[in-house]
């Protein structure tokens, strides 16, 4: 059984003045324990759409969630944050992703599920290499640097103890080399405690880093996955094509080299 | 590229230092850059927040902030005119022609209610009075491959690609000899980013213009810039041939953020080479880098490394050059 | 974090707390050490201002500096009153319409429009003409009045913060709805509400003040309306019945106006330190 089972999600928007925007149109993904699959797409593909209908955190027009066997839909209110703990996000705005007015201590407390002794908030930060852990405590996520605030946010994620994190862009924010600091980051994590990571980049070299399995998404449809080697290799969709191209890596061009 | 490489080049920075604020709470975003910009050369500066990049790149223009940002030290010329010590009324002959710029974000340098070929149309009435507006308009946008339709077309009514083309025509409006593009494509995605940059290498050679790119994104530098420079807290550390420093990068800052770029495993099985982050408070004596470095000796901590000379053309400002390069 | 933001004001407003801690120090303090009763009635009639009395004295012989005093009580009373009740009322019912979104939201725009076309003064006199006159009264029909704009301004916050990502992440963790509204978004939204009340107290007292000048309000409350009404038939005469309560109004309100500069630019994230 899958960890996440995304079943034939869809979901229109509403625009005045305009026609409906269809974010998500008959989406299927599922992400299996221990594994990590990379939803790729650019902005307006309706990727971040999907990562938070996955959270439930919007309803979606049609279609079922199922984490961890229980489906998400039939249930609401105390039994939905429940079914949901194991789950949790990481932002891509990390300057968004904390209330300006709490310090990290009780942010991580409202986050800590079972065990919010001040031990346990240090273990966190220190899991996340956030050093000397006492004195991040007490201070503000404004004064954190960019890759600082990253960490906090992982950490956040990891005080429930999670199955599965949806990282929308986790590495956007953060400086060049801060983000391969924080790849080991999640890759350590995985090794430690067998997250599963349903990663949401636009961000090929990020996928191809750390992903078992990629999906890209174009216009609110999955127009290609499999492993993600093969789809990197050898690209079958015209759009994953076109991504790849379009890649310009210190390497050299993860395709052909794009013309104007 | 008609203009082969002539005694004075188009730019020259010398030691520059920049500062921001008041002088009891003085922060030296640039504290000593070194460059040159020969006449039809693509240069990209590397670096990542902090580093001042985005400062030199204003200051070559003189849009620091007012009272706020000043030239502390070292000299600007352009085309051999020293404009270091420039007021704003003199820099006002400088913008556009012979120097532009593009900048990052085109919503909020457009102006939001005026029409993209008012705007055009604005640029080419300053600095080309003698040419008939709208064809030399429709010429632009031919150059930056927009259809006319543009022309009649607010900036919010046009997607990021389209708003930074539109940038680019209002900088080519003033027949740059250099463009300065400040993060140019950081907010596109990215096929879109491809393409501007592709634009922007098209442009260079058919215009016979010289383009100055400032990035913190190392793959996108290395494909369309002849020469790089790498700044770390405020100094220019390493610079030579895009292909050299690359491919054999002497500094371990530069070696550190080449492998981060990659995103690939390296030998340790680790992502990252680079430990830490710039602190906020660097260190005034000694190499910048020696907190992170994993090569630092005593000296690194107490005097700040003299350019050794790599190869021709590649210099790099590390101590530990000497002992493990054979250089001239 | 706000501690740190009082540093950014400027001298008026600094001024303004001056002058309206200096009021209500008054009111406070100097009841107590005027011995006997200082509204009796004396012989001195209409005395201009004079050492004795600096402020003069009105057509009972009564000392106009003292009526003054008491009649600052009585404006600082309604204002906070009314500010408080503002503040109460707009925050909560702003704060409901900008979080929970949908029919809540449009109810409480439509309540909202509907109290603010309403011409205030022209309410509160057919109020108080209805009802008869009363402090608390007067206090509440600006409250009833003045809470839109309060609401306008904490909805559009709310609004902006329930879109942040932190409130999602806050409920990934199982936090409920209305517990994030009380605790995590509606103190980052007040910052604003606090101008908006020192403006609504100055509006109060001159609300007030022009009541009182019609005559619509208690008989035996002294307050600066009051003062000015009863100044009015010696305009020429005894022109220092009008002047000073006169003064006393223009510069409260004024310091309140300043204070409410100085609160908006405390709490603006646009201006920093």
């Amino acid at each position: 059984m899958p960890l996440l089972e995304l079943r034939h999600l869809s979901k229109t928007f509403v625009r005045r003045g305009g026609p409906p925007l269809r974010a998500v149109d008959d989406v299927s993904l599922t992400v299996e324990r221990g594994e990590c699959v990379a939803l790729v797409g650019e902005s307006g593909s309706g990727k971040s759409t999907l990562a938070r209908l996955a959270l439930r955190l919007i309803d979606a027009d049609a279609g079922e969630v199922l984490f961890d066997g229980a489906c998400l839909h039939a249930v609401s209110g105390n039994a939905l944050r429940q079914a949901r703990i194991k789950m949790q996000p990481v932002f891509q705005d990390a300057s968004t992703a904390f209330n300006p007015r709490r310090t990290v201590r009780t942010i991580l407390r409202q986050a800590a599920v079972g065990d919010s002794s001040e031990a346990h908030l240090c273990a966190l930060l220190e899991r996340v290499e956030l050093r000397p852990a006492l004195a991040f405590l007490a201070r503000y996520p404004n004064e954190l640097s960019g890759g600082q605030r990253q960490r906090l946010s992982i950490a956040r994620a990891l005080a429930t103890e999670p199955s599965l994190i949806i990282a929308d862009e986790p590495l956007s924010g953060a400086d060049v080399s801060v983000r391969a600091q924080i790849l080991d980051l999640l890759a350590d994590l995985q090794a430690q405690s067998g997250v599963s990571y349903l990663l949401i980049t636009h961000d090929i070299l990020l996928a191809r880093a750390f992903s078992h399995r990629i999906a890209v998404m174009h216009q609110g449809r999955i127009v290609e996955r499999g492993d993600t080697p093969t789809v990197l290799q050898a690209p079958a969709h015209a759009y994953t094509c076109r991504l790849l191209d379009a890649v310009q890596s210190v390497d050299g061009p993860v395709g052909d080299a794009p013309s104007a | 590229m008609t203009q082969a490489l002539s005694a004075e080049p188009l730019l020259q920075v010398d030691t520059l230092q920049v500062t921001y604020g008041p002088r009891d709470r003085l922060v030296h975003a640039v504290r000593d850059a070194t460059l040159t910009v020969q006449h039809g050369e693509s240069i990209g500066i590397a670096g990542e927040s902090g580093c001042g990049k985005s400062t030199l790149a204003r200051a070559l223009l003189g849009l620091l902030p007012e009272r706020v940002g000043r030239i502390a030290g070292g000299r600007i010329r352009i085309a051999g005119q020293d404009v270091t010590g420039f007021r704003e009324t003199q820099w006002t002959g400088l913008r556009g022609h012979p120097v532009a710029m593009v900048f990052q974000d085109p919503l909020s340098f457009l102006n939001p209610v005026v029409r993209a070929g008012a705007q055009i149309a604005e640029s080419v009435r300053q600095h080309d009075p003698d040419v008939a507006i709208a064809p030399r308009c429709r010429e632009l946008l031919d150059l930056v491959k927009l259809p006319e339709t543009v022309l009649r077309q607010y900036p919010h009514e046009l997607s990021g690609g389209m708003r930074q083309r539109v940038m680019l025509a209002i900088a080519l409006g003033c027949r740059p000899r250099l463009l300065i593009a400040d993060e140019p494509t950081t907010a596109l995605d990215v096929t879109t980013q491809a393409e501007i940059m592709a634009l922007l290498g098209s442009l260079r050679s058919q215009l016979a213009m010289a383009l100055l790119v400032v990035s913190h994104d190392l793959g996108l530098l290395r494909w369309h810039c002849d020469r790089l420079y790498v700044m770390y807290a405020g100094r220019t550390i390493e610079w030579g041939d895009t292909a050299t420093v690359i491919d054999r990068p002497a500094h371990p800052y530069t070696r550190g953020l080449i492998a981060a770029s990659r995103l690939q495993r390296g030998p340790g099985g680790r992502f990252g080479a680079l430990r830490g982050e710039l602190p906020a408070h660097e260190q005034i004596v000694g190499c910048p880098f020696a907190p992170r470095c994993g090569e630092a000796h005593a000296i690194c901590r107490e005097r700040m490394p003299d350019t050794t000379s790599i190869a021709p053309g590649h210099r790099a400002k590390c101590w530990q050059l000497n002992s493990r390069d054979a250089s001239a | 974090m706000p501690i740190a933001r009082a540093k950014a004001l400027k001298w008026p407003a600094l001024a303004s707390i001056g002058i309206i801690g200096f009021l209500l120090l008054l009111t406070l303090i100097v009841p107590q050490l005027l011995s006997g009763d200082p509204l009796a009635l004396t012989d001195d009639i209409l005395q201009p201002p004079s050492a004795r009395h600096w402020f003069g004295t009105d057509d009972l012989g009564r000392d106009v500096l003292v009526e003054i005093i008491y009649g600052t009580r009585v404006s600082f009373l309604i204002g906070c009153a009314a500010a408080l009740a503002t503040a109460v009322a707009g925050t909560g019912i702003g704060s409901l319409g900008g979080f929970f979104g949908g029919i809540t939201d449009t109810v409480v725009t439509r309540l909202a429009e509907f109290f603010q076309v309403m011409p205030t003064f022209i309410l509160a006199v057919v109020i108080v003409a209805l009802a008869g006159p009363g402090l608390l009264r007067v206090a509440a029909v600006i409250a009833l009045l003045s809470w839109p704009q309060t609401a306008r301004v904490v909805r559009g916050e709310v609004l902006r913060l329930s879109r942040l990502d932190f409130v999602d992440a806050l409920r990934c963790v199982g936090i409920t709805e209305w517990r994030i509204l009380t605790f995590e978004i509606i103190p980052n939204a007040v910052g604003p509400v606090f101008a908006l009340s020192a403006l609504i107290v100055g509006n109060a007292i001159l609300l007030e003040a022009s009541l009182s000048f019609l005559g619509l309000s208690d008989p035996s409350v002294i307050s600066w309306g009051r003062l000015l009404s009863a100044g009015q038939r010696f305009l020429f005469s005894a022109w220092w019945l009008s002047l000073f309560p006169g003064l006393a109004i223009l510069i409260t309100v004024l310091a309140f106006n300043l204070l409410a500069d100085g609160l908006r630019d405390m709490f603006d994230p646009r201006h920093t330190g």
